[in-house]
């Protein structure tokens, strides 16, 4: 599980766009429960993984922030801008690209798409 | 369980005296901290201890992500300082000013003043240091002019200075009044940032 989790560390930030891609706009806890969920508890997204990740891209530019009032407090959302909504697709493109030699190389005989 | 506005406030208080100073910062953190509460169910104040130790280096980290914050927030140069009507009367009026004043040559005005651009400003840093105590809700967007033009006088102070009294002319009037200006900025970006990001987070808080 461990071992799966540093495999899964290069990727964060790719999965957290594609999250908000989906989603419109999400928090921080939800990001983390919704990756679990997804994954049926395979995946993890540590807290301290999850927040300098999302501030760096707010920084970047690729995410944007919505502040509402929930329950007595206030929550950040987070949303993909237009760069970001950019930036996810070539992402994703890279991120399949890497599955896919992965495959070749893992199981050769298997064909994907 | 159901977490109520006396102990969300509660966590808020806390997370205060454990260094939480910004609420940028501390709103993201309390609102994950709630949201752990929620999940569980059992007595509040234990609940709330096992998530502070459980959760303790996450707290540690976004405790100190606040300079990286401050010193990340940095100001548009163009659009907050450049091209601000403010900015462009304080240059106009600091040209007036010092050609105004009665001084023999241009020599003597910068023998006298070519460092007060950098000297304006102190008084602002001690607005900032008493805003940074004073101050529960403020922000680290608030502190952005403090880190950036504090980096414009020193390009002031090291490579401008002997510029200015190498010229010793109009032009050097000219960055003089230039960079005055830039130190008065200070003063004006501090209110109007303290004003716009507490009316944001006024209006949420109701």
């Amino acid at each position: 599980m461990k071992k799966q989790q540093q495999l899964y560390k290069g990727s964060l930030n790719t999965i957290i766009m594609k999250l908000l891609e989906q989603n419109g706009k999400m928090y921080g806890y939800e990001i983390t429960q919704k990756v679990k969920e997804i994954t049926q508890g395979e995946m993890n997204i540590t807290e301290g993984a999850l927040y300098p990740a999302l501030h760096k891209m707010e920084a970047e530019g690729f995410l944007d922030v919505e502040l509402d009032r929930v329950d007595g407090r206030i929550r950040k959302y987070y949303k993909l801008t237009a760069n970001g909504a950019e930036e996810t697709v070539s992402r994703m493109e890279e991120l399949e690209n890497f599955i896919r030699n992965m495959q070749t190389i893992v199981n050769p005989n298997l064909k994907i798409g | 369980m159901k977490v109520t506005a006396k102990q969300i406030n509660r966590i808020d208080e806390r997370l205060i005296a454990t260094g939480f100073h910004f609420m940028d910062i501390r709103l993201e953190v309390l609102d994950h901290l709630v949201c752990l509460l929620e999940e569980r169910e059992g007595d509040f104040d234990t609940e709330l201890e096992k998530i502070f130790i459980s959760e303790s280096a996450y707290l540690q980290q976004q405790r100190k992500s606040f300079l990286f914050r401050m010193a990340g927030a940095r100001i548009n140069l163009f659009k907050d300082l450049l091209w601000n009507p403010v900015f462009i009367t304080l240059c106009i009026l600091s040209f007036t000013v010092y050609s105004l004043l009665p001084y023999n040559s241009v020599r003597d005005l910068l023998n006298d003043l070519d460092i007060l651009p950098v000297a304006l400003p102190i008084a602002a840093f001690v607005l900032h240091g008493w805003y940074f105590f004073r101050s529960k809700n403020k922000v680290t967007g608030t502190f952005a002019a403090l880190f950036s033009i504090s980096l414009l006088l020193q390009f002031y102070l090291l490579f401008l200075v002997p510029l200015v009294r190498k010229l010793e002319n109009t032009w050097s009037v000219l960055i003089l009044s230039l960079f005055t200006s830039v130190g008065l900025m200070m003063y004006v970006l501090f209110f109007t940032y303290k004003h716009k990001n507490e009316a944001k987070y006024r209006k949420l808080l109701g």
